[in-house]
């Protein structure tokens, strides 16, 4: 019975096969299967080169286009516990949960479960890395976040070098239009725009993200009024120059604003924030550029800021 | 007691119109008010004046719209909220921003909810019709349903929309006297202003449907006809007011009954003087509101409701034993 004599070239092969097989888990890392209920996560675990990991997104999670084909697993911070048992994941990342209990609920259910808040720089470096280490890849965590800093090192030694004989420009951001909506200190939009080189005028308000009085923005007076809208399908630098009393603001009148950054570059915490800083630099240093080319025209109608 | 009566109505009438001019020197700087007057508080003082003039129109509207729908139902407690019209709206205004309408141009959203209240109103008064006639207590039980109904579609509504969207529906629910566009609060103050004249003209009749409906018919009115015509003066009233500035809750409330313990309850005299009380009430309301938290903004809506919904309660426990006669 030569069949059930195996050939030796037979044996190669399934040996070949099996160790094939167990690959992926040889590295330490067992296959995680991960839902991320953040976009900025989504994102950071796309741009870490570990998406394999991922079974399950928010509906909000819209990027790469890649990620679209992942299923949702619920909106943005709220899973819906049923399909993340369907999934059978066994890590649940966000960056907030909408109902704390759910945190509880899910680490009784037995899913490990990692909120990383990413409204800081530094924060989002941590979650890079706890999250590349959760997936059993430190290494990739480690590489990214010194990516990162390396260019924000460079964009702050180009900004520093821009502004070493001139005036950082003060920056009105607005993510909302009615009403008028900003982010104060404590928010990372408030150190993007202070990486980039401008001075939040609500950084002195310990708002987070709020409403705002139209009236402070007009006295604020700023120099660059920078948008970032949360919803598209808006052209908020037009709505704004036809908006009440604004018209007042030496930003509309000499048209500085920044427009043209997408939203989600400065709006969403992960790894295509840096392209926002980087082209919110830009465009900063642009205005400012044109302001000293536009001479003493302005600065001479205006009264001087003070501060 | 006529005599008194004279005098407050007077009182009213002189002195709301300087107390609405001075409700623009509320906000930053309230304790300083010539430096709003300065050439370069220019833009401030034009926010402030379209702002203060914004919640004249949408105070004196809810008021009389909250006035009138008491009259007409004989129920102390009705108002904009209770028949539904203002979850109508509401509702109608979510459905069309979740549609992304806010990209259509700056009447989209006025006009959803201008369509929604009148809606509302339709649905409302149908439900509550029996063969010819309509009884105040069906109608304002089917105010109620219906509003928990508009409400409940829109609580759905607004949990399955993104979290950034919801801000802005938040905002919106909490009422907001902003002004973003002038043109949109001219037309409000046109079509509200001829509502009024309109309700105001039809004072005397208002007076006897106060008797009831049996009553009116008695003397020889149409009380079917004169309800339609009056709610309907109301609802516009009241719609717009919600189209311009959200949802604020217990201005139709407050003032109409505060106006009527002044001036008694002769609609010649209520009319106008709930239009100026509710356009002080309101004002001032948000004047407090752009105050006390600057440069953060206290919704109006939460303002009007932290002082309504006390008076609401004492009204409830009065009923109408005293304000009424």
């Amino acid at each position: 019975m030569p069949m059930m004599k195996p050939s030796c070239p037979t044996l190669a092969l399934l040996l070949f096969g099996l160790i094939a097989c167990a690959a992926p888990a040889q590295g330490g890392s067992p296959a995680r299967r991960v839902v991320s209920l953040a976009p900025s996560l989504t994102e950071l675990i796309f741009d870490l080169g570990l998406e394999a990991h991922l079974v399950g997104r928010s509906s909000a999670c819209d990027y790469p286009p890649e990620a679209l084909a992942l299923p949702v697993a619920g909106p943005f911070g709220k899973p819906n516990t049923e399909q993340l048992q369907y999934l059978r994941a066994d890590l649940v990342l966000a960056t907030d949960l909408e109902r704390p209990g759910l945190l509880q609920a899910l680490r009784r259910a037995g899913t490990e479960t990692l909120v990383l808040p990413c409204e800081s720089w530094d924060q989002l470096m941590v979650a890079a890395v706890t999250i590349a280490e959760a997936l059993g890849d430190p290494e990739a965590g480690r590489t990214w976040s010194g990516e990162m800093n390396g260019r924000r090192q460079a964009l702050e030694r180009r900004v520093n070098a821009f502004y070493e004989s001139r005036e950082r420009p003060r920056v009105y951001l607005e993510i909302w239009g009615r009403p008028p909506t900003t982010a104060g200190a404590g928010t990372i939009l408030n150190e993007t725009v202070t990486m980039a080189g401008g001075r939040n005028i609500a950084g002195g308000l310990r708002t987070g993200y709020r409403p705002i009085s139209s009236e402070w923005v007009i006295r604020e007076d700023p120099d660059v009024i920078v948008f970032a809208y949360m919803l598209p399908g808006h052209e908020p630098a037009e709505a704004l120059r036809t908006r009440k009393g604004w018209s007042s603001l030496r930003a509309v009148r000499k048209g500085a604003m920044c427009d043209g950054i997408p939203p989600d570059w400065l709006l969403r915490p992960g790894p295509r924030l840096i392209r926002g800083a980087e082209a919110l630099a830009q465009c900063l240093m642009d205005m400012s550029e044109e302001r000293e080319h536009a001479g003493g025209d302005g600065n001479r109608q205006t009264v001087d800021p003070g501060e | 007691m006529q005599y008194k009566r004279n005098r407050a109505f007077r009182l009213v009438l002189v002195l709301s119109p300087p107390l609405i001019v001075l409700a623009v020197f509320l906000g930053d700087e309230w304790h300083r008010p010539w430096m709003l007057l300065e050439a370069e508080r220019a833009g401030i003082l034009e926010l402030r004046a379209w702002r203060v003039l914004l919640g004249g129109v949408v105070g004196a509207s809810l008021a009389v719209s909250g006035a009138v729908l008491q009259t007409l139902l004989r129920n102390p407690l009705a108002e904009p909220y209770v028949l539904g019209l203002s979850s109508g709206a509401g509702l109608a205004t979510v459905v069309a921003l979740v549609a992304g309408a806010a990209a259509w141009g700056v009447f989209a959203l006025p006009a959803a909810g201008f369509l929604g209240a009148l809606i509302s109103l339709a649905v409302v008064y149908r439900l509550a019709r029996s063969g010819a006639t309509t009884t105040s207590h069906t109608l304002i039980l089917a105010g109620v349903i219906w509003g928990s109904l508009c409400g409940s579609v829109l609580m759905f509504l607004v949990s399955q929309s993104t979290a950034e969207g919801l801000r802005a529906v938040m905002w919106w629910m909490l009422g907001d006297l902003q002004v973003y566009d002038t043109r949109l609060l001219q037309a409000v103050a046109c079509l509200n202003g001829a509502a009024l004249l309109g309700l105001l003209l039809m004072a005397r009749d208002l007076n006897v449907m106060w008797l009831g409906d049996e009553a009116a018919g008695h003397i020889g009115l149409n009380p079917e006809r004169l309800k339609v015509m009056a709610l309907g003066g109301a609802a516009v009233l009241a719609a717009s007011a919600v189209s311009v500035s959200g949802l604020i809750a217990f201005v139709g409330l407050v003032a109409p009954h505060a106006v009527r313990a002044l001036v008694g309850p002769d609609h010649r005299r209520l009319i106008p003087a709930c239009a100026l009380a509710g356009a002080v009430f309101l004002v001032w309301a948000d004047g407090i509101g752009r105050t006390i938290l600057f440069p953060i903004e206290v919704p109006v809506g939460v303002l009007t409701a932290l002082t309504g919904a006390p008076f609401f309660l004492v009204l409830l426990r009065r009923r109408h034993r005293t304000m009424w006669k």
